[in-house]
């Protein structure tokens, strides 16, 4: 016992010492965020603090709410998850991972009915926004990071 | 509990009953095209049944037969696997051996690794750009709708954007 | 020819030649191949579409059946469990193509396009009239349309509507939670709708 003691013991050293280096599955988050010009706006989201200023300048709102939203840890890359508002729906069917990123196809439902279907290899740190209908006097915006 | 999506599977299936599926038909909007969209979905059901239906197994005894020789073969190499084991085991290499040189083994692998892995840089971002592959809108629904494909380099932002969608209500802004 | 078995003998029998297939009995192994062989190789032909493929794959699932029967410990049916094996195998397979390149579903250069610059949409495949269409071109666009759904919305699909499988029985076939089986039953169901719509209605 002593001497397999002796083996043991510097092993789970050396794997504790290497675990933080392990690196950790990927989480994708998708949004469904509701864009609009309002006088007094509210924060920003945090999971859309990094794109703040490019969803400005290209949409020309100065508030972003989330409506609904889905995390989704892909472990193989291969599985699909959906992010629901009242009325929306985001289907996120991942098919794999290259070297370029999470080759995706990305369908948004309004109710029952499909309004959008895209095909998209998503990279780690380059968000994908999508722009949707109008809605109100805002606009519906799907936007998927990798974090 | 059930997304909608959930809900409209069991109640095309009849899974539905009672009070969720009085409470599901009153929340349809349109309970007659509804109830044609399931009519569809039955006759999609129909039609693959009809048409796929079971496919023969030509030569069912042959695929038996082979089978039973993928399995004796697989039985013989496993006793043959054992029986070569068995004779290792009364060599030179012990199991306390084994272990010995296998523990050193790893330990010096694990040091190798978390040294070299020290020394990187780790990688902030991939070096591509999110890509679109394709986008299609139903041109039924939207037959004016565009799309199209913006890449802000230097924010690392790919922006689809459609024009011509139907515009709705505020009331779809809710959560 | 075998004498058809009611359900409870089929059941007991069934637990008594896992028994001893358990035991090493090759026998009894046997018994149970000949019992599923046809369902089995139906089920992954209309997966795979190619008939040496899908022998193939019946081969390595009864096989893998054969290697993990010590581990079946009755609490489904044999026949949920062996559905688990092929599922597993007839996927793994399936993927395996994709990333080789050899699959049509999921081929970049076949199936996708970049999208121009303010272009306008894509427009959908021409339907054929169905006076034109024979009973081997009905089943061509049905396999081509399966072909168009992923590994495991072809699953779930084709368990429910030609094996008349349960949500719980395609959950635990595919190992995954009967949400998500009535999920991809969804939008499976919406894809083979808009792809055989002119099928279907002229039938």
């Amino acid at each position: 016992m002593g001497r397999l003691s002796a083996y043991l013991v510097p092993v789970v050293a050396l794997i504790i010492c290497a675990a933080p280096e392990v690196t950790a599955a990927e989480t994708v988050w998708s949004g469904l965020v509701i864009a609009e010009n309002v006088a007094q706006p509210q924060r920003i989201p945090p999971e859309l603090t990094r794109i703040e200023g490019s969803l400005k300048r290209f949409f020309g709102y100065n508030q972003f709410q989330v409506i609904g939203q889905s995390q989704k840890t892909l472990k193989t890359g291969q599985e699909d998850w959906l992010a629901t508002s009242k009325f929306f729906g985001l289907h996120v069917d991942a098919r794999g991972e290259t070297e370029a990123g999470y080759v995706l196809d990305l369908k948004l439902y309004k109710e029952k009915e499909l309004l959008l279907e895209t095909d998209a290899k998503l990279s780690k740190r380059s968000p994908l926004v999508i722009k949707g209908p109008q809605v109100g006097s805002g606009q519906l915006l799907l936007v998927l990071v990798v974090q | 509990m059930k997304t909608f999506e959930e809900k409209w599977t069991a109640w095309l299936d009849g899974q539905l009953t009672g009070r969720e599926l009085l409470e599901f038909e009153a929340s349809l909007p349109d309970r007659a095209a509804a109830e044609a969209e399931r009519a569809e979905a039955r006759k999609v059901g129909e039609l693959l049944k009809r048409e796929l239906g079971a496919r023969t197994l030509t030569n069912e005894e042959f695929f038996s037969h082979q089978l039973r020789e993928r399995i004796e073969q697989e039985t013989g190499e496993r006793s043959r696997a054992s029986a070569v084991r068995r004779r290792k085991n009364s060599s030179w290499w012990t199991i306390p051996r084994l272990l010995w040189m296998g523990t050193v083994s790893l330990a010096l692998f694990l040091v190798c690794t978390f040294l070299v892995m020290q020394n990187e840089k780790p990688a902030e971002e991939s070096q591509y750009l999110t890509q679109i592959l394709n986008a299609r809108v139903d041109p039924v629904v939207s037959p004016d709708a565009t799309v199209s494909i913006f890449e802000v380099k230097q924010e690392r932002v790919t922006v689809l954007w459609t024009e011509g969608l139907q515009s709705l209500p505020a009331d779809y802004a809710a959560k | 020819m075998q004498t058809e078995a009611t359900p409870a003998q089929a059941d007991v029998s069934e637990l008594d030649l896992v028994r001893r297939c358990q035991v090493g009995d090759t026998e009894a192994f046997d018994e149970l191949v000949t019992r599923y062989r046809t369902r089995v190789f139906s089920m992954i032909y209309n997966m795979v579409h190619n008939e040496q493929d899908a022998w193939d794959l019946a081969q390595d699932s009864f096989l893998k059946a054969w290697k993990s029967i010590e581990r079946f410990r009755g609490r489904s049916s044999f026949y949920t469990w062996i559905y688990r094996i092929v599922m597993n195998v007839t996927i793994d397979w399936l993927r395996k193509k994709h990333i080789k390149g050899a699959g049509a579903e999921f081929d970049d250069a076949i199936q996708l396009r970049q999208v121009d610059p303010a272009s306008k949409t894509v427009p959908k495949t021409e339907a054929l009239p169905y006076e034109m269409m024979q009973r081997g071109e009905i089943r061509a666009r049905i396999e081509q349309a399966i072909d168009q759904l992923s590994p495991e919305h072809r699953a779930v699909i084709l368990m429910k509507e030609l094996e008349d499988m349960q949500y719980h029985e395609i959950a635990e076939a595919l190992g995954c939670s009967i949400g998500t089986v009535m999920s991809r039953l969804f939008y499976a169901r919406k894809k083979l709708q808009n792809l055989l719509r002119d099928v279907y209605e002229n039938v």
